[in-house]
């Protein structure tokens, strides 16, 4: 292949890669704009939800091959499903766990997301032992993930000789993530919960003066952040085709990265910085090597921390404390 | 709590725990050879996680400073232990510069860290350690050349055991136990003449108000740099005495996980207090490699193996119980096991 | 309409309220005074619902105000115009403004509201779609008492609307509540500039270090001797 086409499938694979972290990107920024919290539990309960996929794919018995109607048919209800179960879980988890600290030294809430996340963790750990067909025989191993979605080479089908490749899996990461994100902006500038979100953001105690329950709206808050994350963790599932009990570590620090470069509080900048982050970690597994990709990643992370703490579209006034 | 007249310290109410602590920690081995436990062996790693959580504390607690990169100084100090002793590599120095060395890196890392840090606080100050004590790991697997990468530094040979069956070997194991032992009273008494001197008190004014402190002379930049390298002079320490009682040093060893459980051992324990530091790793250590080990035995041996097998071994639960404690404290009682004595102050 | 009887409150160990009594009635324009620290802003976070007092009843319309949370009392009628304006700083204008008839199911009602406070406040109508922290001083403390307005309440509760502004748009801003309160609107207004509290308000309460020291018609207090020395410069 050219310079020119393998820049353009880096960069077609960092798109694709990118859209889904930015789905979990949105939930640190969301849940950090509205407390001041950096909820490490994040990545995990995306992985919860990449266990929740993958064993209501097994119980409904698709298998690769099943017609498309089948296939749509049943991944949609589980889009659903999955997405109930991640954002509810993620309410529970906020009533539970963060908000009776609201008052708490600052420390606590952090430590708190510490153990939050060991113990989502140890769950799809024990989940994966569960003695399912779809979880395999080892336990801790990584499950394979069925392949429901074709993989067809788009641009040859097109008739354009190139080594680029587009396929409909990469069409179908889009095809979701897009319309959710689009969606969830259309929701926080235009509905009136939304604006209660970014008014409960901006300024707690002006938005309860004005009558805005912050309480309810901060579980929204979750709940959404939540949801979008079990999508995320579906897309992830149907297009690598593999999952892990850790895999909420790595994944939900790049998404914590994209946050902060993209400008954590900006529900924008969590998209952009999931783009780029994906760009980026593609451009550095092929220009450098994928061993030394999460170290670009953090170094990056860091600068940005050090010199343009605020990110690319985040406020000036920045960290919350 | 009645304030104490000028001058006199407020009497600990819990001084006689940690007196018996002591006393159980010094008499351990002779117990353990008259009931013929043979843990001698096990227990060095709760002395190791006791030496990493006070030099944790001493930064968390005593200075504020959220690190969540901990396990990198810990593996600075076992990796340049390592390579300067094993046969695997040219140098083969004696134990004492080895250690010397790993202190030295343990401390130059932690200097080097705050460098980014100089003006950051609070998360993003903690965000970088964590960046930190993720590109420590990565950098250490990928300079193939230096580190052996994945496959790690092996065999260790250090003076003393030679080889990891040396472990069960009851003398060994007795010497090593109070070589730790002695380490772990080193550090505590440094800890002890920190807090007391004129640096220790920079460094909890610079907890407590960064701004008032800075007004008062303290130069903040300055406490940045000591914490990071006093705790990582402190990791690099145990990291010296881990790399002789491992059978190989590997990346895997020193990530999160090993970072997350040192600052757990120690919110646990009692933020600020270093006895609650200590307390922190004996219970939990011991919990996790003693106590679940036969927790899990006794289990098997009721249930025999199976399918379920799986759930039956304890150390599964490990981090689930660990969360879970972490989120109960932080909840109920905050200040930890041992809160330190002005926090119990203000709780009364 | 709005009573406080024995009131007591603080932040932790230190105790600022140390048993206040007052009383709004309906459509009355009441002030509270007093020197900085005496606890006139604790007072107007407890009537808000934001702080909790540790002894003493809050009464509204009758009814005790105990265990209302804050957002619940805006429907009640009560708005707030807190200290130091507190905008949302990244919301428009426009947005910041409808956030105030947050509780209001009534749309028609709602874009009436909005029509009069625009005419009440010109400048903000200039201003619709700037983001709120673009915004004066004078502007935004507009804002803010618009987003209160379009709440529709019957209690007006005003924190320090003096704060930090120019002379003239001082003059302006006390000219409009004036305006609201002929309209019907009860107002407890907290302010330093003790002058023009006692100036605009039939009664008031001075406050100093958590008590009520002296009560009674602004004209009277105007008048009175420590009263001229303490607050109004002699």
């Amino acid at each position: 292949m050219s310079g020119a086409e393998v820049l353009a499938q880096q960069l077609v694979n960092g798109l694709t890669l990118g859209s889904v972290i930015a789905l979990v990107a949105i939930g640190y920024t969301m849940v950090y704009g509205i407390i001041g919290l950096i909820n490490f539990a994040h990545g995990d309960l995306y992985m919860l939800g990449a266990f929740a996929a993958l064993s209501l794919i097994g119980v409904s018995g698709l298998a690769p091959g099943d017609g498309a109607a089948a296939t749509w048919g049943t991944l949609a209800w589980v889009l659903v499903l999955v997405m109930a179960f991640t954002g509810g879980l993620n309410v529970l988890i906020e009533r539970w766990a963060y908000r009776p600290l609201r008052r708490a030294q600052p420390l606590a809430p952090l430590i708190t997301a510490i153990g939050v996340s060991f113990i989502l963790q140890n769950l799809g750990m024990l989940w994966g032992a569960l003695p399912l067909e779809v979880m395999g025989t080892n336990a801790v191993a990584p499950k394979s993930f069925p392949d429901l979605i074709p993989r067809v080479d788009l641009l040859s089908r097109m008739g354009l000789a190139t080594g680029v490749r587009v396929t409909t899996k990469d069409l179908f990461v889009m095809g979701l993530t897009v319309p959710l994100m689009l969606g969830l902006h259309l929701f926080v500038t235009r509905t009136r919960l939304g604006t209660a979100m970014r008014a409960t953001s901006q300024n707690r105690e002006a938005a309860r003066m004005v009558g805005i329950p912050a309480d309810r709206v901060i579980a929204v808050t979750f709940l959404i952040g939540g949801a979008l994350a079990g999508a995320g963790a579906l897309v992830r599932g149907l297009f690598f085709n593999t999952i892990v009990f850790n895999m909420g570590y790595g994944a939900g620090l790049q998404a914590f990265t994209a946050a902060v470069v993209g400008g954590i509080g900006s529900i924008p900048g969590a998209m952009l910085g999931g783009l780029l982050i994906g760009l980026i970690s593609a451009l550095s597994d092929h220009l450098i090597s994928a061993r030394w990709t999460p170290a670009v990643l953090f170094l990056i992370l860091i600068a940005v921390l050090v010199f343009r703490p605020r990110g690319l579209l985040g406020d000036p006034t920045g960290q919350k404390a | 709590m009645t304030p104490a007249r000028t001058g006199e310290r407020p009497r600990d109410p819990h001084a006689p725990f940690h007196r018996a602590g002591l006393a159980a920690l010094v008499l351990f081995p002779a117990a353990d050879h008259l009931l013929d436990l043979r843990l001698v062996g096990d227990v060095v790693p709760v002395l190791l996680f006791a030496i990493l959580a006070v030099g944790l504390n001493a930064t968390v607690g005593l200075g504020g400073l959220l690190q969540l990169g901990y396990a990198a100084y810990f593996a600075a100090g076992a990796y340049a232990a390592g390579i300067l002793t094993s046969v695997a590599y040219p140098f083969q120095l004696p134990l004492e510069v080895a250690t010397a060395a790993a202190v030295g890196a343990g401390a130059l890392l932690g200097a080097l860290s705050a460098l980014p840090v100089l003006r950051l606080k609070g998360d993003y100050l903690a965000i970088v350690t964590l960046g930190i004590g993720e590109i420590v790991p990565v950098t250490l697997r990928n300079l193939e050349p230096i580190t052996k990468g994945e496959f790690g530094i092996s065999p260790v040979d250090l003076p003393g055991p030679r080889a990891w069956e040396d472990w069960t070997n009851t003398t060994h194991g007795v010497l090593w136990y109070y070589l730790a032992l002695a380490l772990l009273g080193l550090v505590v008494y440094c800890q002890r003449r920190l807090e007391r001197s004129r640096i220790g008190r920079a460094w909890e004014a610079f907890r407590e108000d960064e701004l008032a402190a800075s007004a008062c002379g303290v130069d903040t930049a300055a406490v940045r740099v000591q914490l990071l390298a006093y705790s990582g002079a402190v990791a690099g320490l145990a990291g010296a005495v881990s790399a002789s009682y491992v059978p190989a040093i590997l990346p895997s060893q020193y990530e999160f996980p090993i970072s997350a459980m040192v600052l757990s051992l120690v919110v646990l324990g009692g933020l600020g207090n270093w006895r609650g530091a200590v307390w922190g790793a004996i219970l939990l250590v011991s919990l996790d490699r003693i106590l679940a080990p036969s927790l899990t035995r006794w289990a098997q041996s009721l249930v025999g193996s199976g399918s379920y097998s799986f759930f039956l071994e304890f150390s599964n639960y490990r981090f689930l119980l660990f969360g879970l404690a972490l989120v109960l404290v932080m909840r109920w009682r905050p200040g930890g096991l041992f809160p330190p004595r002005a926090a119990q102050e203000r709780v009364g | 309409m709005l009573e406080l009887s024995g009131v007591e409150a603080g932040y932790g160990s230190v105790r600022v309220l140390k048993g206040v009594s007052l009383r709004v009635g309906p459509g009355e324009a009441v002030a509270l005074i007093g020197a900085n620290g005496a606890g006139k802003t604790t007072t107007l976070r407890v009537v808000h619902g934001l702080l909790e007092p540790s002894a003493g009843q809050v009464r509204f319309r009758g009814s005790t105000l105990a265990g209302v949370p804050t957002e619940a009392r805006v429907a009640l009628g009560m708005g707030h115009v807190p200290e130091g304006r507190q905008v949302f700083s990244r919301l428009t204008v426009r947005e910041n403004l409808r956030l105030g008839a947050y509780t209001r199911r009534d749309a028609a009602g709602v874009r009436e509201d909005l029509e009069r406070v625009l005419e009440v406040f010109p400048r903000l109508r200039e201003r619709l779609r700037q983001k709120g922290g673009t915004l004066s001083g004078g502007e935004q403390q507009m804002l803010a008492m618009g987003r209160a307005l379009m709440g529709r309440p019957s209690l007006l509760l005003l924190d320090e609307p003096s704060m930090g502004l120019a002379p003239l748009v001082v003059e302006q801003i006390f000219r409009v509540i004036a305006e609201i309160h002929r309209a019907g609107t009860a107002v407890l207004l907290v302010e330093q500039n003790a002058y023009l509290a006692l100036e605009l308000c039939s009664r008031a309460y001075v406050l100093t270090t958590g008590s009520v020291v002296a009560e009674g018609a602004a004209r009277d207090l105007l008048v009175r001797e420590e009263i001229r020395a303490a607050y109004l410069g002699g």
